[in-house]
Parts: C-alpha cells; structure tokens; sequence
C-alpha cells in the first residue's frame, strides 16, 4: 500500500521517537558509567562515558548526548596511560576515537574497569528488538562485568582519601651521652661564651635593656600612685588631685603596655637573628668534622643538637636572660622603695633572706642532678624512636612490633618517673614559699597596722608597703623556679659548644694548597692505620699505583681493603707514614681539592631525597640536561630513568627508596661518570645485584675505567678480571701482587681465595 | 685528561618523521626506514617539556632517537609529536591561585590553569609541593594530579599573596 508523504514523515518521525526513547532507556541502564574531566579541547569538563549492552555513550554533565559508538565499529578499546592520567581510545572501524581523557583521580577508576570492558567488548551485540529494559536488568554475564561495577562504584572522593599515608612523624630526635659532664664544665666561661654571641647585636641589647629598665620603673609606678590616692582619700585630699592620679595611673598603665610591644618586636628580632647565627656555626662545624667523628656518635643526635639546642640558647638569651635581669632588678628597685615607705619594719623582713639563699643553695645542685636525669629520660626515648625508624625494615621482617613497643614503653615510663619527681620537688617547695610570703604579709599588716594606728605611718604607706612586699618576694620565687630553665640552658650550650669546639680528625696542614689538575699517582710510604689505635688494621703499607693503572684489592674481610680506599680519601689520616698523589702528600692537598678528583661508587649507594637528574648532578651542579643524560647512558641508566613516568625529574625518595639497588648503583655511577674524576674507588660497586644487572654496572664500570686510576674492591673475584694489577691484603699487609695468572700460579694466599669460592660456586667462569 | 662523555643516539631532526596511522599509532621513519609503534619520553617532563625528547620503540622500549628539540621537527611530524605527548603527559599549568583555604584537615587551592579551573584538594601540603628550580614546584593533590606551578612573579597580586599564605 502506497503512503503518502505525510504518513511517511510521520512513520520516520515515530521510528526516530521510539529510537531516541530505547536510547534513553538503554542509557539509563548503563552497566558502566565513567567520569571524564578533561575534553577533547583539553580543557577541564565533567561528562560521563556509559557503556550499554550497544554502545559507548559520551554524555555532557546536563545529560546531553555528546557521541555514540555504536559497540559494532568499535574493534578494541585501550586504555593509555599518561604522567597524572589517562585516555580511553576506541579502535572503531573509522580510525581511532578518544572516547574520553582522565586527570589522575578519574583515570583510576578507568584503568580498573578495563577488565570488564574488555570482556564486555567481546560479548556478541543482542538481536535488534530485544527488550533493552530486559536486557539491562539481567545480571551481565562474565566475571569481568563485578569490576566495572566495583569501578563504577568507587567515588573519586574515595581515591582521594586512600590510606597509607602516615602522618609526619615530627618531633625532637636523638640526644646522645656527652664527653663531658655538666656539672665540671666551667659555668661563668660558657655563660660569656653564650652572651658572646649577642655582642654582634649590641644595638638591639642596648634598646632593650633601656626599654627594660623603663618598663621597671613603670611598674613600680601605680603601686605607688596608689599609696597617693589612698591618703588623699584618708588624709582629705580634693577631686582634681584625684582625677590626676587617676589620669597619672591611666598613662603608666598605657606607657607599659607600649614598651612591652616594643620591647617584644625588638626581642623577637634578636632572637631570630641569634638563632640563625647560633645554628649556622653548629652546622659548618658539622661538615668541618672528620668521618672518624660521625663514626663514634649516634648521627641523629645532631639533628636534636642543631635545632633544639639551639632553640633553647636563644629562648635564653631573648627572653630568660632579660627575665632574670629584669627580676633582679625589680627586686633591688622595690627593696628601695620598702627602705624609703619604712627602713625598720625592711630591716626586719630582711631577716630571713639569708635563710632563702642557703635554701636555694642547697636546691641548686639537686635541681642539676634531676634535671640531668630528666633529660637522659628524654634522651633514652628519643633513641629508642630514632633506632625504631632507622630499622624499621628489619622490625617489621622479624615481627618484632611488640618487642619495639614495650622497649619504648620502659623508657618512657623511665621518663614519666623523672618528670614526676621533678614535679614533686616544685610542688613541695612552691607552697612553701606562698606560706613564707603570706606569713610575712600577715607580720607587715599587724607592724605596720600598729604604726598606722599610732599614727606614724599613713594607710596608703601601709598598703603599698605590703603591695611591694608581694613585688618583693615574686622575683625571688621566679629565682629558684628559673634554676631549672638555667640548668637546661647550660646544658644545651655544651652540647652545641662541643661540637663547635670538637677539632678535626683530618685537619688540613698551613701550607695546604688545591691542586689544579692530576695525573694518578698515587703512593702509599709505610702507611699504617688503626681505627682504634690498640688494634692496627693497616701494617706498613708500601705500594704505587701508576697513572691510568686499574688495580684490584683482594683479601679477606677485615684485610683492610676498605680502609685503605678510606685514607686515599682522607677520611683518616694514617698514624704513621704517608700517602701521596702525584709525589704530594695528601695532608698538604686541600680536602676539597683532593675529593673533586675522586669519584666513588661504593656498595650502599647514598642519594639525596631530590630527582635523578639532580642526584646525578650532586658533584657538578651547572651540569647541562645533555651532559647528564649522556652520563646516565653511560652508567646504562637512560634506559630504566626513560621508562619512569616522569623520567629525570622522578623523585628518588629519602635515601632513593624508591629505586632498586641495581638501579641507584648505575645512578651513582652516572653521577661519577659526570664528576670526571682522575681517580675512581670503586668498593664492591656489585655486590648487592642480580647477575643481569650486574652485568649492565659491569659494562657501564668499564667504560668509566678507561683512562682513570682505579682502586677497586669486589668480593666475587670474577670482577675484577680486567685489572692491571692485583693486590692481595692478608691481616693488614701486602701479601702478593700480580695479574690474576701470576697470583694463581704462585698459589698463594689468591690462589687459596680463588679454590674457596670456587667450591663455594662451583663456577670456575665465577672466579677469575 | 679527557673527557670519557661519548653523545650517542644524537638524532638530526631531519632523520625523523612521526606520524599517525590508522589505529591512531604513532609511528617512525628514521633515515628512510620504518621504525614501527614508537612512544615518546620526555626525559625532562617539567622543566624542559619540549626538549630531549626520548624516541622508543614501543614493544622492546629500545630508545631509537633522542630528539634535541620539538620544534626542529618537521610541521606534521612536530604535530604528531605534540599530540601524542599531549596525551601522554597531562599536567595543567596554574596560570592563577584563586584560594589557597584550609577547611578541616584539607587544604584547598582554587585554581585557574591552562586546562581551564580547577580545585586541588591536598591532606598533607607539604608533602605535596615540590621544588624543581627557583620559581618552578610540582603541586601534587590527593588524587595524584600533578600540576605546574611557575613563573609567581608574572601572575597577579592576589596569586602571590595566596601562595605568600603557605610558603
């Protein structure tokens, strides 16, 4: 039957109605729904991908139906991941389509789905007709269809907020026993020496101490006026005086307040200025120190020493110091005024001072004795914190939680005990005091009543007197509160004075010049060495090694091989003889000079929390981004740094945790290779790696060799074939050298070395 | 003494070509011979986005050239190239600090960037903030996105003031 064209339209317009109506409700089922954020103009929008049983639905955030793909054109879908997110690709029959761009947080739930659309993809379209809603409430077939939903379910809130970041452990670190004690250090020296660094200040010293003598007699002042106001009350003064004693008290009251601010901002910048001067020279004293120092002392001490004892100097020198200045002084300017309001009833509270001194003598050296204890306490918690964290791997390897957690529960119980007792000291001796005062004001009031009321004194003089009394006796009971706060205050000083005064292991001599440029030569005279100087390691070596030459150190452990690499780097000196680079004893070589001509990779590899390229650029900080891609190439580095996401600009972690031992090795290479020093060290630059791994170091070593005096240590034998020159070290001595052929012919102490690995491996490919 | 540094792979731009095939892969010719499904590295992504530029093939990762400079490429292929880092590297750049707020635990920038505005949301700020170079930091919020954060001097007063709150 013929239709005309208006029946025709209308068929097409209902079929369009009825399609756009199954579209809704298909999409209203979508067993997937995505969020994207960035659009194809790369910008930032918020829409939704829905995948139904036939397509993929690009939708705006009204709803609005931005593209389809129908799932009969769509050949295979991908997601690509990117640096901070992703984008889901669409193989369609017509090229490729960006179904949708992920910043990170969306990019997450895209990844995880990708199962399920993988399998949804491969699943056969439905026949035409079928009922959408049917379809859609049944349950999706294949496992894969769960995750999506699980995807689908996650809220980026969710992401956001995923655990496993602990909070920042912040906090004081460890303290350490000191060489000397506390209680024999010359006390007046090391105060001059602590007052010595406010000198540079003087100015802000002098403004402050004239602020402070200003605010003290401002302070004196309204007790005063109100002995004043007072008998004008009781003597028969008249209105106008009142008001000016008013208005007088008004202006001392407004004057104090102004001088407190100023002095405060003064104090404020002084005592920034101090502390930064304080811990700069605590901190170039540090590096001045020899290796030897840091060897014999818990290193995370320093930190504590840097920063909190520095911060205890300058709370003592911007504000204690003028505190108990200030009470002092108040102290003498009140006795005055109580001498001039009544000299005998002064002279009679004066009695018992002598016995308050004798008190705070005899509490002086118990407050040293328990404030030394306390801060072992804290000292012994701050080391079981530090040796937890720095071990933490190995705690956790053994389960050893627990353990940890009641090692750590004793000391600060140990502490808890100390700051008790302390307490309890206070709290005895402080009421003691309120009762010695409250007992004296009782004494002023019925002395003094008894002069007022025979007429000799007025009431204001009575009731300033015992205003001043209370002024009186407050400095006093600051005195004996502040010989803790000058306690830990002497203590911090020693321990930053100690490290400032500590001399140097290695010091350079007078005369000691840099050295321009090097050959390779180095000497060793009869150079013995110990590290504790009853147990010699080295035993009078005498060896030259030639410009360019390559030589292996071979030996037992505790032959002194490593020792021998650390006096070449003058991390010690020796006790006796003397080592020289191209004919120059290294003593009279400027410490800084020497080490730029050396590189050393060493076995654990040390990297500072910054990025690759910046670790790699640690001895050469103008390195240009060529040079030091051409290094990590080089120390067969570019390759695994090329495959992070953010390649030379990763952040390696504290320690560079998050790299492998394989791959910070090559990094410290790399960072050799840069450095282009005439002499390498190189101390069981292999050790810790895989055989493939060690073969790339090994192929990157080699070409740093080439034309560098090497000093190298390997315990696997086989690595150091290439040598020019072995040296075998037995208990301290030179026992043999020669190539590997020459020491194995002589069988020898190497050749013994050899046939003991070569049981152990089996390998003779293995052992040289 | 000499220096041991021996520049490899160094690629005349003129070799290389990248393009787009069908499927949407990006794909090299070098000196006239296919090299297959290529990727692209930036060996620099922050500092140096349109510099030494790592060429690898996409199966094996083997680095086939090391391209000195986006722009010595010819027009299609410096096209293709930017299309494909484009989708490889998505970090907005903060042309503008709106807010920097802290609202309970977290702390919230308000930002408008060159991907348009945006909203970081950060639970631990300073773990998030990274210094590449004077004036240059990474902004990392919870969700791991990473944003550009460079050139304070050249944005406006209110810009300065809100990132003055936290450094």
């Amino acid at each position: 039957m013929a239709r005309t064209p208006k029946q025709h339209k209308a068929i097409v317009e209902g079929e369009a109605a009825g399609a756009a109506s199954a579209l809704r409700q298909r999409l209203d089922g979508a067993w997937l729904k995505l969020s994207g954020d960035i659009n194809e103009a790369r910008q930032f929008e918020s829409y939704r991908i829905l995948f139904t049983d036939r397509e993929v639905a690009v939708l705006n955030d009204r709803g609005q139906l931005q593209r389809r793909y129908p799932k009969g054109m769509i050949d295979e879908i991908e997601f690509r991941q990117a640096l901070s997110g992703g984008a889901l690709i669409l193989m369609t029959r017509d090229g490729m389509r960006e179904a949708g761009r992920f910043s990170a947080g969306h990019a997450e739930a895209c990844a995880k789905a990708m199962p399920a659309i993988s399998a949804w993809l491969d699943e056969p379209v439905p026949v035409p007709g079928f009922s959408p809603l049917l379809e859609t409430s049944a349950p999706a077939s294949g496992s894969g269809r769960d995750s999506g939903s699980q995807a689908e379910q996650e809220p980026a809130s969710d992401a956001r907020r995923r655990p496993g970041r602990a909070c920042a452990v912040c906090g004081r670190r460890l303290l350490h026993r000191r060489t000397k004690c506390l209680r024999c250090s010359n006390k007046a020296k090391m105060f001059r020496r602590i007052l010595a660094y406010a000198s540079p200040h003087r100015k802000l010293m002098k403004a402050s101490g004239i602020l402070l003598l200003l605010s003290i007699l401002l302070e004196l002042l309204p007790t005063y006026l109100m002995k004043l106001l007072i008998d004008n009350f009781t003597l028969g003064g008249n209105p106008s005086t009142l008001l000016l004693l008013i208005g007088a008290m008004a202006g001392a009251h407004l004057a104090g307040t102004g001088l407190s601010m100023a002095r405060s901002y003064i104090g404020l910048r002084f005592g920034g200025k101090l502390m930064g001067d304080i811990r700069k020279d605590a901190f170039a004293s540090l590096m001045r120190l020899s290796l030897g120092f840091f060897d014999r002392r818990q290193v995370s001490q320093f930190i504590g020493r840097v920063q909190n004892d520095t911060e205890e100097l300058k709370q003592f020198l911007t504000e204690g110091f003028i505190q108990i200045l200030s009470q002092v002084l108040m102290a003498v300017g009140v006795l005055g005024l109580l001498f001039y309001l009544n000299a005998p009833l002064t002279w009679m509270i004066l009695i018992p001072l002598p016995f308050l001194a004798l008190g705070m003598l005899w509490l002086w050296p118990r407050v040293q004795v328990m404030w030394y204890s306390q801060w072992m306490g804290t000292m012994g918690v701050n080391n079981v914190i530090g040796e937890t964290l720095q071990g933490i791997r190995v705690i956790k390897a053994f389960a050893q939680e627990k353990r940890e957690k009641e090692r750590f529960g004793k000391a600060n119980d140990l502490l808890v005990k100390k700051m008790i007792s302390m307490g309890n000291m206070w709290i005895g001796i402080s009421p003691v005091f309120s009762l010695v005062i409250a007992a004296f004001g009782l004494l002023v009031w019925y002395m003094g009543g008894r002069h007022v009321l025979d007429g000799s004194m007025s009431l204001g003089s009575l009731t300033a007197y015992a205003s001043y009394l209370v002024m009186f006796f407050g400095p006093l009971q600051f005195m004996g509160a502040s010989l803790g706060m000058i306690n830990r205050v002497m203590g911090s000083a020693e321990r930053i004075f100690e490290i400032m005064d500590a001399p140097s292991d290695t010091p350079d001599r007078e005369n000691a010049s840099p050295l321009p440029a090097v050959q390779g030569e180095i000497r060793f005279e009869g150079v013995r060495y110990g590290y504790d100087k009853q147990r010699t390691v080295l035993k009078g070596i005498d060896l030259a090694i030639r410009p360019g030459e390559m030589v292996g150190l071979v030996g037992h452990s505790g032959a002194g091989k490593t020792t021998l690499i650390n006096l070449v780097c003058r991390f010690y000196d020796p006790d006796d003889g003397r080592i020289c680079l191209d004919g120059i004893d290294l003593r009279d070589i400027r410490q800084e000079s020497l080490r730029s001509h050396i590189g050393v990779v060493l076995q654990e590899t040390f990297l500072f929390d910054g990025t690759i390229a910046q670790n790699i650029a640690y001895g050469m900080k103008d390195a240009t981004p060529e040079r030091i891609i051409e290094a990590a190439r080089i120390a067969n580095a570019h390759s695994f740094i090329c495959g992070f996401p953010e390649g030379y600009e990763t952040r390696v972690g504290e320690r560079g945790h998050r790299l492998s031992g394989g791959e910070k090795q090559r990094i410290a290479i790399a960072r050799a290779v840069l450095l282009d020093p005439a002499i390498l060290i190189l101390d069981e630059a292999t050790a810790s790696v895989d055989t493939e791994t060690e073969r790339e170091i090994q192929e990157a070593l080699a070409r740093l060799i080439r034309g560098r005096t090497t000093i190298a240590i390997a315990h696997r034998l086989s690595t150091l074939r290439g040598a020019d020159r072995l040296i075998v070290l037995d208990n301290g001595r030179i026992a043999e050298t020669g190539t590997h052929d020459e020491l194995y012919k002589s069988k020898g102490t190497y050749y013994r070395l050899v046939e003991s690995q070569k049981q152990m491996t089996e390998s003779p490919q293995e052992v040289g | 003494m000499t220096n041991n540094l021996v520049y490899m792979n160094r690629a005349k731009p003129d070799d290389v070509l990248l393009y787009h095939n069908r499927e949407g892969y990006l794909k090299a010719v070098r000196g006239g011979e296919q090299m297959g499904r290529v990727k692209l590295v930036r060996c620099f992504p922050y500092s140096l986005p349109d510099r030494l530029i790592s060429i690898r093939s996409y199966e094996d990762n083997v680095e086939i050239a090391l391209l000195a400079e986006l722009d010595l490429l010819e027009e299609e292929s410096r096209q293709a190239a930017v299309l494909e880092l484009e989708r490889s590297y998505i970090i907005p750049r903060i042309e503008r600090i709106v807010s920097i707020r802290k609202k309970g635990s977290e702390w919230i920038w308000s930002v408008e960037t060159d991907y348009g505005p945006s909203t970081l949301r950060m639970s631990i700020l300073h773990e998030g903030i990274h210094e590449l170079s004077d004036d240059r930091w990474i902004v990392t919020d919870d969700d791991q996105r990473r944003y550009e954060l460079s050139g304070l001097e050249r944005m406006d007063r209110n810009s300065r003031e809100q990132w003055g709150k936290i450094s």
